[in-house]
């Protein structure tokens, strides 16, 4: 006798007989089984995952009619056809793919797409096909906070909650609301969170939860516990580092991922070195792509190429750490301006505006900082590109031992030097260097993306910048150009004014470019609120 | 000027300035660097000056 029931939603295994040895060690090695001998006969059960009852199939195990049934189900996709969704026509036809698969999985998946593919739109997708799925609460890093504000008011037009600090009494209701938190002060809000019953939980760089033990890792599943749509998006590949995304397939799909053990020993190359176990590799990579089909969907750049335009430009607004000071000195500025008299060299106004600036800088660098190891976390190489050699150096202070600089005190021998490795070594993982100096004539093409933390004042000057990263003579190639800007600062302003430029220069056939005292005294105009 | 050649020690003259930057000339071994608006080591003066000179014509 050899059967399979599904008992509480579990499958009860009973055998006896001929062959009980045999039986005993395959079973032992299905993921999550337990075995109940205070019974006669004694049985196993473990959670009724598409691998557990193919593995019970393949041994030639009975399943009565419910384990079929459901084997059935798991093994019939229901397509999910979107034809658009309302405000998000501007999606790429993968992207939609991408809200499809959600829908298809119940809004129980991980969205795996590699960087700059627009994960953030296509959960944004799923919550503007769902509006009943409210309140719902997205978890990121700090440094991606406001991203998340600006998107959803970008695709939605709705206010999110964007909560900070320790958790404190608010003061209205949030059950309609979009909510988003930073995984640091996660813990702290955790209780409040759960007590609004939210409908949908979207967990940003969901790899950062990769530590079970951790507080953010135990805060995220609590909060998860009781609800039904969680939706995690990473960029990491999730084969390179197997043991790091067993927290989150588990909360996603416990069926699939129950059991850490046996999910070590099978894809995480598990090795005892004598002292312990080392977890920290990768085996049997391509059931693990063929299992992870059942709760990832993941598309690469070069897949969806011909989608993509050959530049994508993203602005990350980041909070500064110092906004008395900067609304200080914008007052006093704006004082300074009132008393000036028309004569006032530029030079003058210059450094006005470059104290501005460098307060921005100085208020944003460890936001910088933050959204940059994030965004290494996902294995990809970044060309960083600022102007002052202070902020170069901060830098290197941070991201020195995976990285190289190009500033001007560096020779041309090393320059190519430092180019080489940034090309060539794998473990060197970011180039920073001043827009001019190291932003023309240099093939910085083992990135694809590009992160300004200080701006050009000529759109020529950021374009050609972003070209370091594009491969010469190969059209089908797409890049990423994210502008970390303070939020609310003269950052934002100088932006919009090269992008105003841009635009200018691109509709003008024989593009003579604005002379650059010109975008000096816009800027002042719009400080001044003229 | 603060600064000398990275190369040569020698004294570094400022020939072109802009947004983002300060080209510098060695006039003992030739050699031309572009360098951060504060890559001379004395706070980004030199820079603005610069920039004004630019602005009078004369660089």
């Amino acid at each position: 006798m050899k059967k399979v029931e599904l008992v509480k939603e579990l499958l009860k295994i009973t055998f006896n007989g001929l062959g009980f040895n045999m039986n005993l060690n395959l079973v032992k090695s299905l993921s999550g089984r337990k075995f109940v001998g205070k019974t006669r006969p004694v049985y196993w059960t473990c959670p009724p995952s598409f691998e557990n009852i193919e593995k019970l199939i393949e041994w030639e195990f009975n399943l009565d009619k419910k384990v079929i049934t459901l084997f059935d189900k798991m093994n019939e996709k229901v397509e999910v056809q979107i034809d658009s969704i309302p405000g998000f026509e501007r999606m790429y036809p993968f992207q939609l793919k991408g809200v499809e698969f959600l829908e298809m999985m119940g809004g129980r998946a991980l969205i795996g797409d590699e960087m700059g593919l627009g994960k953030t739109i296509q959960a944004l997708g799923y919550l503007a096909l769902h509006p009943e799925l409210r309140p719902a609460v997205i978890i990121c890093p700090a440094s991606l906070k406001l991203n998340w504000e600006k998107e959803i008011w970008n695709w939605m037009q709705v206010p999110a909650l964007v909560l900070s600090g320790n958790y404190k009494k608010l003061g209205f209701n949030h059950l309609e609301n979009i909510i988003v938190i930073n995984y640091d002060i996660l813990d702290s809000w955790a209780d409040f969170l759960v007590s609004l019953n939210p409908s949908c939980l979207i967990i940003d760089e969901a790899h950062m939860i990769k530590n079970q033990k951790a507080k953010r890792s135990k805060a995220v599943k609590k909060l998860a516990k009781k609800v039904d749509h969680v939706i995690g998006l990473t960029g990491t590949p999730i084969i390179n580092r197997p043991s790091e995304f067993f927290a989150i397939l588990n909360l996603l799909n416990k069926n699939e991922w129950p059991s850490f053990w046996g999910y070590a020993h099978k894809y995480c190359g598990a090795k005892h070195n004598g002292f312990g176990w080392d977890f920290n590799g990768s085996s049997n990579v391509e059931k693990l792509n063929e299992a992870l089909k059942r709760t990832m969907i993941r598309r690469l750049k070069s897949e969806v190429l011909p989608e993509l335009p050959a530049k994508v430009r993203t602005v990350i607004p980041l909070e500064i750490t110092n906004r008395a000071e900067y609304n200080k000195a914008v007052q006093d500025f704006a004082d300074l301006m009132d008393s000036d008299s028309d004569d006032t060299p530029p030079a003058v106004q210059l450094t006005r505006i470059e104290a501005l600036k460098q307060l921005v800088v100085e208020g944003k660098i460890k936001a910088c900082i933050n959204w940059i190891s994030d965004f290494l976390e996902s294995g990809e190489k970044l060309v960083v590109f600022c102007t002052h050699k202070k902020v170069v150096n901060q830098l290197m202070d941070e991201f020195g031992h995976m990285g190289v600089k190009v500033d001007g005190s560096v020779k041309t021998t090393d320059r190519h030097e430092s180019v080489r490795l940034f090309q060539e070594h794998p473990e060197c993982k970011v180039f920073i260097g001043n827009i001019k100096a190291a932003g023309v004539g240099l093939t910085l093409t083992a990135a694809s993306s590009t992160a300004f933390i200080e701006l050009p004042w000529e759109p020529a000057a950021a374009d050609q910048a972003e070209d370091r990263v594009h491969r010469i003579g190969q059209e089908a190639d797409s890049v990423n150009a994210y502008y970390l800007l303070g939020q609310n600062t003269i950052d934002m302003e100088i932006a919009e004014l090269l992008d105003e430029k841009r635009k200018v220069l691109d509709s003008v056939l024989d593009g003579k470019e604005t002379e650059e005292t010109g975008l000096l005294t816009e800027l002042m105009n719009r400080i001044m609120g003229d | 000027m603060a600064r000398n050649c990275f190369v040569c020690s020698g004294e570094l003259e400022i020939i072109d300035v802009d947004d983002c930057s300060i080209t510098v000339y060695c006039d003992r071994c030739g050699e031309e660097f572009r360098i951060e608006p504060d890559g001379l080591n004395e706070g980004g003066m030199e820079w603005v000056e610069a920039m004004q000179m630019k602005e009078d014509g004369l660089i």
